[in-house]
């Protein structure tokens, strides 16, 4: 039986800039793969934005990461054979987006709004050395937001 | 045969020259060349529109063939789920705009909904397995197939919409 997994990190803003992420989740193994369930979204500020969802091939620097531990898993027996991290806006390098996107949303200027990217049926494999990006697709700043990605792995 | 999941997202944002104009599809376009994945058909599997401006907006689904149409969108080995196809291969299922009418499109659509005229308000579809059909072309037709939505108000759309759609490829 596979691992489930999720973790849960609030970001900051983006800029004004399109294709600035503002969560990934990043795979740094060398031999683990990791199949990504669900990522959910909850703004945090009443203004506007948009949402796209990328494969990520490098990682860039984050302005804060979050690293998943035995708690995060719904076993709770061992922490993630990956080494897989949650890393959030602002940050100082964007990792290198690969186009065009898998999904495209947005919500509106209201605190608590939510979205639920699902793939339940089919997961989304993120391979050694990639991640699943959340960023903006178009010039405006995506809000600071909570975000929570769900995965297996093994 | 093997079926591999995949999604493709676009963003429509302009004012349509009158009603009932289609204004966006997932289709698949061409020859299959030397290099190519020879895709010849996909199935819809999931269908999310989401509303950016404040006009309802009344939309249906239909197959199409032909007609005007500029490509804004072509898969690349990113946008299949499983990340695993030959890089540098070309993919056929384009998603494409429509800069004229169709010539062509079947009489009866799959399903017809309303969206909410809230920045936000969004619709969800999910079509079980299989799933929709899409070919690159019919039984004794050369003509290439489409999935193509319409929508019926003729105001400024603004929607953000993602394809999710398994392809079938005969091998890998």
């Amino acid at each position: 039986m596979s691992l489930r997994y999720s973790v849960g990190g609030r970001s900051a803003n983006t800029a004004a800039t399109a294709n600035h992420v503002a969560a990934a989740l990043w795979n740094p193994s060398t031999a683990f793969n990791i199949y990504v369930r669900e990522i959910w979204v909850t703004k945090t500020v009443a203004t506007a934005d948009h949402h796209q969802l990328n494969y990520i091939t490098t990682r860039g620097t984050a302005g804060s990461t979050v690293t998943p531990d035995t708690d995060n898993d719904y076993t709770r027996q061992a922490a993630p054979p990956s080494g897989a991290l949650l890393d959030l806006a602002a940050y100082s390098v964007q990792p290198t987006l690969q186009t065009p996107a898998l999904a495209r949303r947005n919500l509106p200027a209201t605190i608590g709004s939510f979205l639920v990217f699902d793939f339940r049926d089919v997961p989304i494999v993120v391979r050694p050395g990639q991640g699943l990006a959340i960023g903006t697709p178009v010039a405006t700043i995506l809000q600071a937001s909570d975000f929570t990605f769900v995965w297996d792995e093994l | 045969m093997q079926s591999c999941r995949a999604s493709i997202a676009v963003n429509r944002a302009y004012t349509p020259a009158g009603a009932n104009e289609f204004f966006v599809g997932i289709g698949l376009t061409g020859t299959i060349g030397a290099t190519d994945i020879p895709v010849e058909y996909i199935y819809l599997r999931k269908l999310e529109i989401y509303q950016n401006n404040t006009n309802a907006k009344s939309l249906q689904l239909y197959h199409t063939k032909q007609g005007g149409r500029t490509a804004i969108g072509s898969l690349g080995q990113y946008n299949f789920y499983n990340n695993d196809l030959p890089a540098g291969a070309t993919m056929f299922p384009n998603v494409f705009t429509h800069d004229t009418q169709l010539l062509n499109f079947q009489l009866v659509s799959p399903f017809r909904i309303q969206l909410g005229p809230n920045v936000g308000d969004h619709a969800h579809l999910t079509f079980p397995e299989p799933g929709i059909i899409c070919r690159l072309t019919n039984e004794g037709d050369s003509i290439h197939h489409s999935l193509s939505l319409r929508v019926a108000e003729s105001n400024p759309l603004d929607l953000n919409i993602t394809w999710v759609f398994d392809v079938v490829i005969p091998s890998l």
